[in-house]
């Protein structure tokens, strides 16, 4: 046998056992992934209740709340969700996390069409923009699922948006920078909402 | 004659740039303190107010997780919140109950014992909600550049005692550490009891 022969099967061989140990490596994952599946509800239709501008500005205001419904029409548009657009929700007081809560379970009900579970809400906290050797711009928004079956807040998050342009073509785009960090902190709250909310977390105490 | 037109086009960009950034830090300027635009002063008459400890939170900006307030605020940090608030209303004339209160002494009714010593006694209570964020920076090699995002928001609600109607309330907003900004932090108080407008910033 030559030299040549030698080495293939030395490479064969190496290659069978990486092949084999994968395998048993697959094995050994199938059997630990032997976990009862964790009940959970899909989220298939949303209720986009009015979003809440909670900002402080003296000055002139972003507008919150065409750039948060355009956000969630394209969120549920990407996950094949549908979006019902609610007219009444909670006014600016009722939107703070420890109102919402301490909220009676029957006034989260009461928000919302009746047959629809599961409802979003966006608060805007701040929205700033500052003018440096360019332009900055900052936006901190609170999402929450509400669910109306329990009542409670399913899920909670935050979207913090930052952007900035330097130099002078920066200045020039100061305007901007506010409504693009609000838009940057709404996709970052999305994309955290989960689609599947498990059983046991409806009812919990939101930690924002 | 083409080098000159090449000069000529170039002199034009810059001049529309910089024009453009003229125009844009014409616009709206940032404000680090800012009050509720429809805030008026807080009412002050012949009933004394008693200012009830404040409920501080310092929080994660991004996570809203706890945070050590050491960081964040200078020492005594409620204590000097009280004080401030405290002294601006004797300022303003009020007649301020000031009992030393321990904090799980802030609750609704903490101020009903006082009611037969100081009739028609109202309490402020003081909220302010710290938010540690991240940072700004400026790379000049490839112009990335963010402002810090730390804020504190404070909100005061004035209320009666026996009754519990809400007879003012202002909510203002720090955009930065109130340890870095020991002066604005002051004017922020300020601007909760509706004293002051916002402040205009600087770079």
């Amino acid at each position: 046998m030559s030299c040549n022969h030698l080495l293939k099967v030395f490479v064969l061989a190496g290659l069978g056992v990486i092949v084999l140990s994968n395998c048993a490596g697959v094995r050994r994952l199938d059997r630990g992934t032997n976990i009862p599946a964790v009940e959970a509800d899909n989220v298939e239709r949303l209720v986009l209740l009015p979003p809440v501008d909670a900002t402080i500005r003296e000055g002139k205001k972003v507008d919150f709340d065409s750039a948060a419904r355009k956000a969630a029409r394209r969120y549920c548009k990407k996950l094949k969700l549908t979006l019902i657009e609610a007219e009444n929700g909670p006014d600016r007081d009722a939107a703070d996390v420890d109102a919402l809560r301490d909220a009676a379970p029957e006034w989260v009900r009461s928000l919302g069409p009746d047959g629809e579970r599961w409802m979003l809400l966006l608060v805007a906290d701040d929205v700033t923009s500052k003018l440096v050797f360019g332009s900055t711009g900052n936006a901190e928004i609170s999402a929450y699922l509400l669910d109306r079956d329990s009542g409670s807040i399913a899920w909670c998050a935050k979207g913090v948006g930052r952007v900035g342009m330097g130099g002078l073509a920066g200045m020039m785009f100061k305007g901007l920078m506010a409504s693009d960090a609000l838009n940057a902190a709404i996709g970052n709250a999305l994309t955290q909402m989960p689609h599947r909310v498990p059983r046991d977390r409806t009812g919990i105490s939101c930690s924002l | 004659m083409a080098h000159r037109q090449g000069r000529k086009k170039k002199a034009a960009i810059f001049l529309v740039m910089v024009a453009g950034s003229l125009g844009g830090a014409a616009q709206a300027r940032f404000h680090r303190v800012e009050a509720m635009p429809d805030a008026r002063p807080i009412p002050v008459s012949e009933s004394p107010i008693l200012v009830l400890p404040v409920d501080a939170r310092f929080e994660q900006l991004a996570t809203a997780d706890p945070v050590a307030s050491s960081g964040a605020v200078p020492p005594d940090f409620e204590r000097r919140i009280r004080e401030r608030v405290e002294s601006r209303l004797r300022d303003l004339g009020a007649s301020v109950v000031s009992l030393p209160m321990e904090k799980d002494s802030a609750s609704p009714g903490a101020c009903l014992p006082l009611m037969s010593e100081h009739p028609g006694l109202r309490v402020l209570r003081l909220r302010v909600l710290v938010k540690v964020g991240s940072r700004g920076f400026w790379n000049p090699y490839n112009g990335e550049i963010a402002s810090a995002n730390n804020s504190a928001r404070f909100k005061g609600v004035l209320s009666e005692c026996d009754g519990g109607t809400t007879a003012w309330s202002n909510e203002a907003i720090l955009r930065a550490l109130p340890k870095d900004r020991p002066q604005e932090f002051d004017l922020a108080l300020d601007a909760l009891l509706g004293l002051t407008a916002h402040t205009e910033d600087e770079r």
